[in-house]
């Protein structure tokens, strides 16, 4: 079995809990403005590799972890569901912590298929498209998928771009809170400050988008507690 | 045996009062510690005012342009100056090496026109009448090695294929078991070499050679007991409490420096020894821990004092005027316990009570299976103040036992049976250009050694593999012969005596040889053999660059294609060089570290196959090119860790440098996350990691601001330096340097 990645990281401390490997999937339909990894966007670029070559890199990063974590992203991993799962089983099966870090662009019964394979999901929640027009996919059909995660007894973690007069309005962020209190599993609220170090990319690649093409104000400490504050600190990280 | 009541008075043991073996007196009498790090104690008022008053004669040094003074009138030795003190009522430990603090001493035995450099660089004028002596009387090592070099190795030295030779200065890398000064006392040490040099007769040249080398050892010990009388401490008997234990272990390694120039004259490994006169001190009433911390709060003072005359050229190479008082810390010993005491604490307390500092380069023995409380204590300092660097206690006890410390920055040494001919490096990347340029250098053009011209558009594999074979043998015979020629030269008229005679008379020897440039060449060879190479050939069929299609894996993404290749390079080269006549039956070992000196190999090296562009800096030692190591640290770390500590006994150097961020969200999980990926880069096999947590954004800051940063101290390769000490060109590399960090 062949998957598309774009790239495995060996070590990162900002894709879940605790220090982890990261497999970004190959391919995204959402197309964010604010996405940091546009070079996954494209479904036929990246690299092709086996499941079996994919879980020896992985083996060989294990002694350095806390403890075998793994959090698949992308890309958008849904979109190539069948590998995905098969990833997810393989890993569990060799005792990694699995994490998905999804946007949910994807039917509610994938998405549920999903989080019973996996032992944390990490939902991006998107901004609304009509409000914003800051992703190409809309938002709507994604947190239906989210919202459905409800039901089932995977943690859930909520992530969140605080974009400084794009994302972080105050209804919004509070609506946030009120959506995040529904869930009975859920893990906590991640609120990602935006930043502007992908700009290179964007250029690399000939891509536009406002957020990049010019300097936005930079979120303070304290915006981003007051952020924390609507959503619910409770909720939150840290 | 004398009257050693007093001072042994409590111990245990019978072999180490037989013999001189200070292992067996730390292993019968030491106290392993097992708890974290709450008993430390702070700087003792005068302590804090003595280091005070030295960090003020530190910024006047730096702002007399590095050096605040120096002695042209005397010659460097022993017993050259009166004592010399910094204030003396707030000393504790007493000792300089010349009678002021940062007076730099002339030491001509290495060579004159390096002391008549240096002092016009800095203004000075070096005394006519030790002109006379240096330059009409008496031949120095540098002299007498120039007069035995052969054109070839004249060439290879000035083209930058071989540099960084110790032909004009101390080669260093010596560590004297100075412990044996109080725990003996020099009476005792010289009666042992006196019966030493009875027992050997002058039966051939290496008995007449070794004869020789004693005599010279017990004049060194009795000028060592003079010095001590000096300062008012008779260190011909053995030290009774543990600030003499402190005090006449610092007096001997004061005569070594004394006495000797070398680039890195290390410390050794003391903590264990010096904990036991404290514990006994303790024990008796005599000393509380206030009292302990003072003595190697005292202790370190000094340390970071030492000081030596160089010439601008050499700063280039080793930037930041570094000595490598290098003390190792910990490590676990072969009976199972760990070799961790207070004491260790203490040496890791002295970064927050005097600051982070690059003196002394504290090292790490590490092992998964030292005490978690030490762990714990090494890895926030760490992080607190990359100052610190790790080596695999579980790799090197094996070989070298538990009583080795680290010399300079990796290579490891069995302190009182080991000494080294050090070596410095040659440059394979260059190697690799002469390889693919038909023997001729890079640049001027001028014919190097005798390979033939590779022919066709791309570089085909098998021919420039074959090509750097050739060139590697050639290069390893030059590179040996050339050492041969340094050291016997260096034993005849720049002879360490103080140092050899805290080792054993008839000492088991190592020739260090060294290489810069691994991962250029390991990523130019992957792009030959994995991508295609076209060489883009001047007028005179040199390559100018090189043009390559497709990708080729890289050196630092546990891609066993371009890691192999590494692996490859140095057990062809070590393989050679083993080959090779050794002067004085010394055994060929091999370290992959640059210091700063990736900047200056990457200045004289042409542009290479990997696509690096001429004149652009190395990455330092053995790690990945900047930039290249698309899969995050473990690959990284896996990589360099495939290169085999069994070819490569003289040491690997890895740096490590990351955000804080990238490392943890918040303190505890950075400080749990460093220790598991120490003990996974050990557990994969790797020798050293350098240990920086910081932000490339601080460093830019500190290259526009250094007053903001006075004490910021990195780790570069094998040593720690102070960032403001670096050139400008220095310090953009280090900031070019890969950073582990995340959008």
């Amino acid at each position: 079995m062949q998957g598309r990645i774009n790239q495995l990281l060996s070590f990162s401390t900002f894709d879940g809990p605790g220090t982890r490997a990261v497999v970004f999937m190959q391919g995204c339909p959402v197309g964010c403005l604010f996405c940091h990894n546009p070079e996954t966007w494209d479904p036929a670029g990246g690299t092709l590799i086996t499941l079996d070559d994919l879980m020896r890199r992985l083996e060989r990063f294990r002694s350095f972890l806390s403890r075998p974590a793994l959090t698949i992203t992308g890309g958008e991993p849904l979109l190539q569901f069948d590998f995905v799962m098969a990833l997810c089983a393989a890993a569990r099966h060799e005792g990694w912590h699995v994490a998905l870090d999804t946007s949910a662009c994807a039917t509610p019964e994938k998405v549920l298929a999903a989080a019973a394979a996996v032992d944390l999901m990490m939902c991006s929640l998107k901004p609304e498209a009509d409000a914003t027009r800051l992703c190409k996919a809309c938002g709507k059909p994604m947190q239906r998928s989210i919202a459905a995660l409800r039901d089932q007894p995977t943690p859930v973690r909520l992530r969140y771009v605080l974009i400084p007069g794009f994302t972080d309005d105050d209804a919004v962020l509070r609506s946030l809170g009120a959506f995040a209190r529904t869930f009975p599993n859920l893990e906590s609220v991640e609120l990602e400050p935006f930043n502007s170090l992908a700009r290179e990319k964007w250029e690399a690649l000939g891509m536009h988008s406002p957020l990049f093409d010019s300097p936005l104000p930079e979120l303070h400490e304290q915006a981003i507690q007051r952020a924390r504050e609507l959503v619910g600190v409770d909720l939150c990280m840290h | 045996m004398q009257h050693n009541g007093v001072a042994w008075r409590g111990f245990n043991g019978t072999l180490w009062k037989k013999r001189v073996e200070v292992a067996d007196f730390i292993r019968e009498n030491y106290t392993p510690y097992y708890d974290g790090d709450a008993f430390l104690a702070k700087s003792t008022e005068r302590t804090a005012a003595l280091w005070a008053a030295c960090e003020d004669l530190m910024r006047q040094e730096r702002a007399k342009g590095g050096v605040l003074d120096i002695d042209t009138k005397r010659v460097a030795g022993i017993t050259a100056w009166p004592p010399g003190y910094i204030a003396k009522e707030l000393e504790v430990i007493v000792g300089l090496q010349t009678d002021q603090p940062l007076k730099r001493m002339v030491n001509p035995w290495g060579g004159w026109r390096m002391v008549e450099a240096a002092c016009e660089a800095y203004g000075a004028t070096p005394d006519p009448a030790m002109a006379k002596i240096f330059t009409r009387y008496r031949r120095t090592q540098n002299e007498a090695i120039f007069r035995n070099y052969t054109p070839a190795m004249r060439q290879a030295r000035k083209l930058g294929l071989i540099t960084g030779l110790p032909d004009a200065y101390g080669r260093g890398r010596l560590i004297g078991d100075y412990r044996r000064v109080p725990l003996y006392g020099t009476a005792r040490l010289m009666q042992d070499k006196e019966d030493d040099l009875q027992r050997m007769d002058n039966v051939d040249e290496f008995a007449i050679h070794t004869r020789e080398d004693i005599a010279d050892q017990i004049r060194a010990l009795e000028r060592m007991a003079q010095l001590g009388l000096a300062y008012g401490c008779d260190i011909s008997r053995p030290a009774e409490t543990a600030q003499e234990a402190v005090q006449w272990l610092y007096l001997a390694y004061l005569c070594a420096v004394k006495e000797q120039n070398g680039a890195a004259m290390s410390f050794g490994h003391n903590s264990a020894f010096l904990d036991i006169y404290i514990t006994r001190d303790m024990a008796e009433g005599r000393l509380d821990e206030a009292g302990a911390q003072e003595l190697i709060d005292q202790l370190t003072i000094k340390l970071r004092l030492v000081r030596h005359l160089r010439t601008p050229e050499y700063e280039q190479l080793f930037a930041g005027d570094p000595t490598w008082v290098t003390e190792s810390l910990g490590g676990m010993g072969e009976d199972g316990r760990p070799l961790v005491t207070k004491t260790d604490f203490r040496w890791l307390q002295t970064l927050r009570n005097l600051g982070p500092s690059p003196e002394p380069n504290l090292t790490v023995l590490w092992s998964p299976r030292l005490p978690r409380g030490f762990r714990q204590f090494c890895s926030e300092m760490a992080i607190e103040s990359s100052a610190l660097q790790f080596e695999n206690d579980d790799l090197m006890r094996p070989i070298f036992g538990d009583d080795y410390g680290i010399s300079c920055c990796v290579s490891a040494t069995r302190i009182g049976y080991d000494m080294q001919f050090f070596g410095a490096r040659v440059n394979l990347a260059k190697a690799l250009l002469l390889a693919l340029n038909g023997g001729r250098d890079e640049f001027t053009g001028e014919p190097v050694v005798d390979v033939p011209e590779l022919s066709g558009d791309y570089l085909e594999w098998e021919s420039v593999w074959a090509n750097f074979e050739k060139v590697l043998e050639w290069l390893a015979t030059l590179y040996s012969r050339t050492m041969n020629c340094i050291h016997y030269m260096h034993d005849k008229f720049n002879y360490e005596r103080v140092q050899m005679a805290m080792i054993n008379s008839v000492p088991n020897r190592n020739m260090a040889f060294g290489v810069a440039g691994l991962s250029v060449v390991a990523d130019s060879l992957a792009a030959v053999r994995y991508a295609r190479v076209r060489p883009v050939r001047n007028a005179s069929g040199l390559a100018e660059r090189f043009e390559v299609v497709g990708e080729y894996p890289a050196y630092g993404n546990d891609d066993d294609r371009a890691d192999g290749l590494a692996v490859r390079v140095v057990r062809t080269f070590q393989d050679l060089l083993s080959r090779q006549p050794i002067y004085r039956r010394a055994k060929a070992t091999l370290s992959v570290l640059t210091i700063t000196s990736n900047v200056v190999y990457g200045s004289k090296t042409g542009a290479t196959p990997d696509g690096r562009e001429a004149g652009k800096p190395f990455a330092p030692g053995a790690n990945p090119m900047h930039g290249r190591e698309r899969n995050g640290v473990v690959a990284a770390m896996r990589s360099v860790a495939k290169l085999p500590y069994d070819i490569c006994r003289d040491g690997i150097s890895y740096t490590f440098s990351i955000t804080p961020r990238a490392l943890g969200d918040g303190e505890a999980s950075r400080r749990a996350n460093l220790i598991s990926l120490i003990d996974g880069y050990f557990g994969a096999g790797g020798h050293h990691m350098n240990v920086n947590v910081y932000g490339r954004e601080m460093l830019i800051d500190a290259m526009d601001h250094p007053e903001k940063y006075p004490n910021l101290t990195i780790r570069v390769s094998g040593y720690a330096v102070r960032f403001n000490r670096l050139s400008r060109e220095q310090q953009q590399e280090v900031i070019e340097r890969t950073i582990f960090e995340r959008m």
